[in-house]
């Protein structure tokens, strides 16, 4: 049976006798696939999640924490388990353009995906500015470990 | 001085298995912060910039503030609306672009570095990027899709 996802974000800090703290909540229905997985991270860049059209059969790909159909995934998290080191996620998207971002140590990525049409055009880079115009589907994340070999723990939610 | 205590929870049970998950970073050295709701409209606007500090740049705009690039260490942006989606681009000091989609709902975190905030933690390349070589983020802009949208901005630095 299908289940409730309920994400729940809970800043908390007091600043001068004064509180700044904050509580957002993301829900989404009808989730019929999960993965809550914690992978070892090498220096050498490895795929740790796809995405493809349903069915896929391109054996081609090899994702540490598998492949997921790319119009019904609806939350993606990656998390830096490790007390020290960074590492780099890479994102593609369909045309083959990408951005880097370091995870610090403790540091989570959420990548925000469309409410109905999951990773389909939602992103898009280049290495000039970029004009508001179609985006890309997300193809895969890849991480790779800075100095030595970090854990991580992957979370994805799919209908 | 202060510590941001920032709890992420997922809860989820499918077939009667529990998929649930808690983890929480703490940050402390903490000394400013930013929790503003804005509006962002169809037009790219401005939403936070970086830059070295003292920076008297006044060229830039930046709806919730200017931050000391190598003092923040938390930064998340949650679209408030309930039907619609914004778009968000983050541009290096090599004027280097990502950008994604925040559907209505949704939060993007940018994951500061624990020592360096926001220096050298990025890159973006209309191709393969096989030098992973990281520059500064200098802005976060956003746009909405369809009608504006409120969006909240929390940034805590040191």
């Amino acid at each position: 049976m299908a289940g409730n996802l309920k994400v729940r974000i809970h800043e908390n800090i007091v600043l001068n006798n004064t509180s700044y703290s904050s509580k957002r909540t993301y829900t989404k229905s009808g989730i019929n696939e999960a993965i809550k997985r914690i992978v070892s991270v090498s220096t050498t860049e490895t795929g740790l999640v796809g995405f493809d059209e349903a069915n896929s059969d391109n054996l081609g790909k090899s994702h540490v924490a598998g492949l997921f159909d790319e119009d019904e995934v609806f939350y993606i998290r990656i998390t830096n388990l490790d007390d020290t080191n960074h590492i780099i996620l890479t994102f593609k998207d369909e045309n083959g353009v990408e951005f880097v971002i370091k995870v610090d140590a403790g540091h989570s990525f959420i990548y925000p995906g469309d409410n109905s049409t999951g990773v389909v055009n939602s992103m898009r880079a280049d290495d000039q500015a970029l004009s508001l115009s179609s985006l890309g589907d997300l193809v895969d994340i890849t991480a790779t470990a800075d100095t030595d070999s970090c854990n991580v723990e992957v979370f994805v939610a799919s209908t | 001085m202060a510590i941001l205590k920032v709890k992420l929870s997922e809860q989820l049970i499918i077939e009667n298995q529990d998929y649930g998950s808690e983890n929480i970073l703490e940050i402390s050295g903490i000394n400013e912060i930013v929790k503003r709701c804005v509006t962002v409209t169809t037009t790219e606007t401005g939403l936070i910039g970086f830059a070295t500090a003292n920076s008297t740049d006044l060229s830039k705009s930046y709806l919730a503030g200017v931050f000391d690039e190598d003092e923040v260490r938390y930064i998340r942006i949650t679209n408030l609306d309930d039907t619609n989606h914004i778009s968000l681009t983050c541009r290096n000091e090599s004027t280097d672009e990502f950008q994604l989609v925040v559907d209505y709902g949704h939060s993007f975190f940018y994951p500061c570095d624990n020592s360096g905030g926001v220096v050298d933690t990025m890159d973006a390349k209309d191709g393969a990027i096989t030098t992973k070589t990281l520059a500064d983020l200098v802005d976060i802009t956003a746009t909405a899709d369809t009608s504006s949208c409120n969006v909240e901005v929390f940034v805590g630095s040191a």
